[in-house]
């Protein structure tokens, strides 16, 4: 493996500069607005948000230099130290020492919080002595000098001995300079070490180094690489070299260091502290040092013992109640407008198939799921604002002893609120999770929480079955409640499910959690609406790809083969008729037995089977099923239809609020996403492992759907419910 | 004729399409842990010019 820091051939090479390319690594403490800087000089939309642990993958975009270069710019996930203490930090390590095949960087840029410098100056230290040319960009400088914080940028260049560029990222500001230096840079004499270490220790360390430089580490490295050895208690093989010739060269160097006055474990952070405590002192003035900042009083009532979980509890209910009543007016315009591109395709054709095929599978199946568009675009501004105002890792904070209960900390509970835009990213932001047992018991529940895929099929039903009436003296609506009952639910199921795993098959201690608290901050409007954009875009994406062929092929089996019916008969019976002697009548007939204990009949149990492939998919299959032969081309709401379905067998209604409240239940539990499978299986561990722990995921889920619902239906029925 | 024929190749594409993107996400499962997920996932970053013609690494794609 290589060991060599020293920059890639062809970064300094003097040539035509359109052709010269340079590879850039963005690295830095988390939360200090790299994904932001990136964004901005790349003018890609990596997501971004105001708590630690937002990227946990590595992203690569690209800009021009001052001169044309090409410059790839790599984005990796935050980091503290040069010590991977979990999966997401490893990966920003192995870009930086270019191990798993990666590239090593021309250039470093370390992106440092202004206002938290001395802190972040640790991984500058590191990140110098890797000998690579290297940029401090001293970011967020306004929140700084709102905190009463000024840093001296000339100062810093001098101690650090590498170039020093204050950037507002969100403003863009600073982005000029950042991209000349990401070129002269290369240009400059290389980075050492900026502390001096005391000649006893480096003699103590000395056979340890000249070990790690005989294979290969320039004197710079090995000492970095040292230093960490002493403080890692397990060691493992160090780059070049194996476990059986290091460990004993690193227990020799610890009783020496000890031998020396010093504590091998604590060396480390000790000697790159002390160093930037003293940078500190000569650069930084801060001019409200030990007062009260906004944070600190907005905090006294937000981690509030008593006023933070009522604080967190209102803020739920105010989320989802508006998500229910505000983009009411917004989805009946889509509804509307919808309606009529169907009138209008149905007035210009001809009677037939093709029609049929336009009308009732590609309207009547996608556009059932468009009208959720305004929905999805709510939540998705509410989980930005939560994101962006800082407020994000302070509901993990106030989770953190619930969660602790459980046996997982409160940093899962990150992951989990993000599981309720999307599961798959939910499961990769575990990787901010150290402890691995405790990162696959989180990954376990994600998917409980209900994602927005799942909005479509709450909405329908509960804006079919509920009624809008108001409750608790007024100040809610009931269908909101319902609303956040079905969040709650998956939520309250996450915690036990969690707790089941950590007692048995995921066994393990509690650790206690670390976690940074940024500061607050009004969000940022256009990045919100960018992010509610993006949104709303993949789900277009998805109800024109995925939801479009879904409703294709469930139209052509509900149309296929036909049958003939007698003129006599009704257009409703002659509907009916020729849905359940269609290919997807007789297999929802297959289907039936095993859900009519649930309450549900064929056509709700094709519309579970094919949502196998997104959860959508069951509005659109219903869509399509119930436009499929309308005698009547004029569109109904689905929810209207639903309402009024009528039993032939019974002559009463077909569903009843009692139906729909199993079905919501099921989809709170059923794992319906083959993405979230997918990303299972490779965060788990990949190969056989991974696919068992989706299996167990895939089964326990479907399972508890699956009996949740019979409780609901049958308990229900007992209890005089229809 | 010719409608049953149309009807009949858009059911093949909308069938083939699923096909693809179900076997993408199968083999999604078996790429390198740094890597994406699939784009129809609904948590890839949206693209740009840019971006598009940035250099990615194979097992990104």
């Amino acid at each position: 493996m290589s060991t060599s820091f020293a920059p890639r051939s062809g970064a300094s090479v003097p040539v035509d500069a359109s052709q010269r390319r340079i590879r850039v690594a963005l690295v830095g403490n988390p939360n200090t607005g790299k994904s932001t800087l990136f964004n901005a000089l790349t003018g890609m939309r990596q997501r971004v948000g105001n708590f630690a642990g937002v990227t946990v993958e590595r992203v690569e975009g690209a800009m021009r230099g001052p001169n044309g270069e090409k410059v790839t710019i790599v984005d990796v996930p935050g980091c503290y130290a040069l010590s991977p203490a979990s999966p997401d930090e490893e990966i920003a390590l192995g870009v930086l020492r270019g191990t798993g095949g990666e590239p090593l960087p021309d250039v470093v840029v370390v992106v440092a919080d202004a206002l938290h410098l001395e802190r972040n100056l640790y991984l500058v230290s590191q990140v110098l002595e890797l000998g690579v040319p290297t940029i401090v960009a001293l970011n967020q400088i306004d929140a700084a000098a709102d905190a009463g914080v000024d840093v001296d940028a000339v100062a810093l260049i001098h101690e650090l001995g590498t170039p020093v560029v204050p950037t507002i990222a969100t403003r863009g500001e600073g982005l000029d300079v950042l991209r000349k230096a990401m070129v002269s840079v290369l240009d400059l004499p290389k980075p050492v070490r900026p502390f001096q270490i005391a000649d006893d220790i480096a003699e103590a360390l000395a056979p340890l180094t000249d070990v790690l430089r005989a294979h290969g580490a320039s004197a710079n490295i090995a000492t970095h690489d040292a230093l960490r050895l002493l403080a890692v208690p397990k060691l493992e093989s160090w780059y070049g070299a194996s476990r059986e010739l290091i460990a004993p060269m690193v227990d020799e160097a610890r009783i020496a260091v000890a031998a020396a006055g010093s504590n091998p474990r604590s060396l480390e952070a000790e000697l790159r502290y002390g160093w930037s405590s003293g940078v500190v002192a000569r650069t930084v003035v801060d001019r409200n040092a030990g007062a009260r900042t906004t944070s600190d009083r907005i905090d006294a009532v937000v981690l509030h013992r008593v006023w933070g979980p009522v604080l967190f509890i209102a803020v739920m209910i105010f989320v989802f109640q508006g998500i229910f009543t505000w983009a009411q007016p917004a989805m009946t315009g889509v509804e509307w407008s919808v309606s009529k591109i169907g009138e209008a395709i149905g007035s210009l054709l001809p009677a037939g198939d093709l029609r049929g095929l336009l009308v009732d599978g590609v309207i009547g199946g996608v556009g059932s799921v468009l009208v959720f568009l305004p929905q999805i675009a709510m939540l998705f501004l509410f989980i930005g604002i939560l994101e962006d105002s800082g407020y994000m890792a302070r509901a993990a904070y106030l989770m953190d002893r619930l969660m602790r209960r459980v046996g997982l900390h409160g940093k899962s509970f990150i992951p989990m609120i993000s599981g309720f835009a999307c599961a798959v990213p939910a499961i990769m932001a575990t990787r901010t999770i150290e402890e691995p047992k405790d990162r696959l018991a989180t990954i376990m529940v994600v998917p409980l929480m209900s994602c927005s895929a799942r909005l479509p099929v709450y909405t329908l039903l509960i804006g079919a079955f509920v009624p809008p009436v108001a409750v608790l003296g007024g100040l809610f609506n009931l269908q909101g409640v319902t609303m956040l009952l079905m969040y709650l639910l998956g939520t309250v199921t996450a915690l036990i499910v969690a707790a089941f795993f950590k007692r048995t098959l995921l066994r393990g201690p509690v650790r206690p959690m670390i976690l940074e608290m940024p500061a607050y901050r009004l969000p940022n409007l256009r990045t919100l609406l960018l992010n509610v954009w993006h949104r709303a875009q993949l789900f277009l994406r998805r109800a024109g790809t995925v939801i479009l062929s879904c409703s294709v092929i469930l139209w052509a089996l509900a149309t296929y083969p036909k049958t003939a019916v007698p003129n006599t008969v009704a257009a409703d019976a002659a509907h009916e008729m020729q849905l359940e002697n269609s290919a997807l009548g007789h297999i929802g007939k297959v289907i039936e037995p095993l859900v009519r204990p649930l309450g549900y009949d064929w056509k709700i149990g094709v519309s579970i089977a094919a949502s196998f492939a997104a959860r959508e998919v069951f509005v659109s299959t219903m869509g399509t099923i119930y436009g499929v032969g309308e005698a009547d081309e004029t569109s109904v709401a689905l929810r209207d239809r639903l309402r009024a379905e009528i039993n032939p067998n019974t002559g009463g209604l077909r569903y009843s609020p009692l139906v729909a409240l199993g079905l919501m239940v099921f989809y709170v539990y059923a794992l319906m996403c083959i993405s979230t499978v997918a990303v299972t299986v490779r965060e788990a561990g990949g190969g056989r492992i991974g696919w068992r722990w989706a299996a167990i995921q895939f089964g326990y889920m479907l399972g508890l759907a699956y009996f949740a619902a019979l409780a609901v239906y049958q308990g229900g029925r007992m209890l005089g419910y229809q | 004729m010719a409608e049953q024929l149309i009807i009949g190749l858009i059911v093949l594409a909308a069938t083939l399409f699923i096909a693809r993107r179900s076997w993408r996400t199968i083999v999604a499962a078996r790429a390198p842990k740094g890597a994406g997920c699939d784009s129809g996932c609904g948590c890839a970053p949206a693209a740009t010019p840019i971006e598009r013609s940035a250099q990615s690494r194979p097992d990104q794609q």
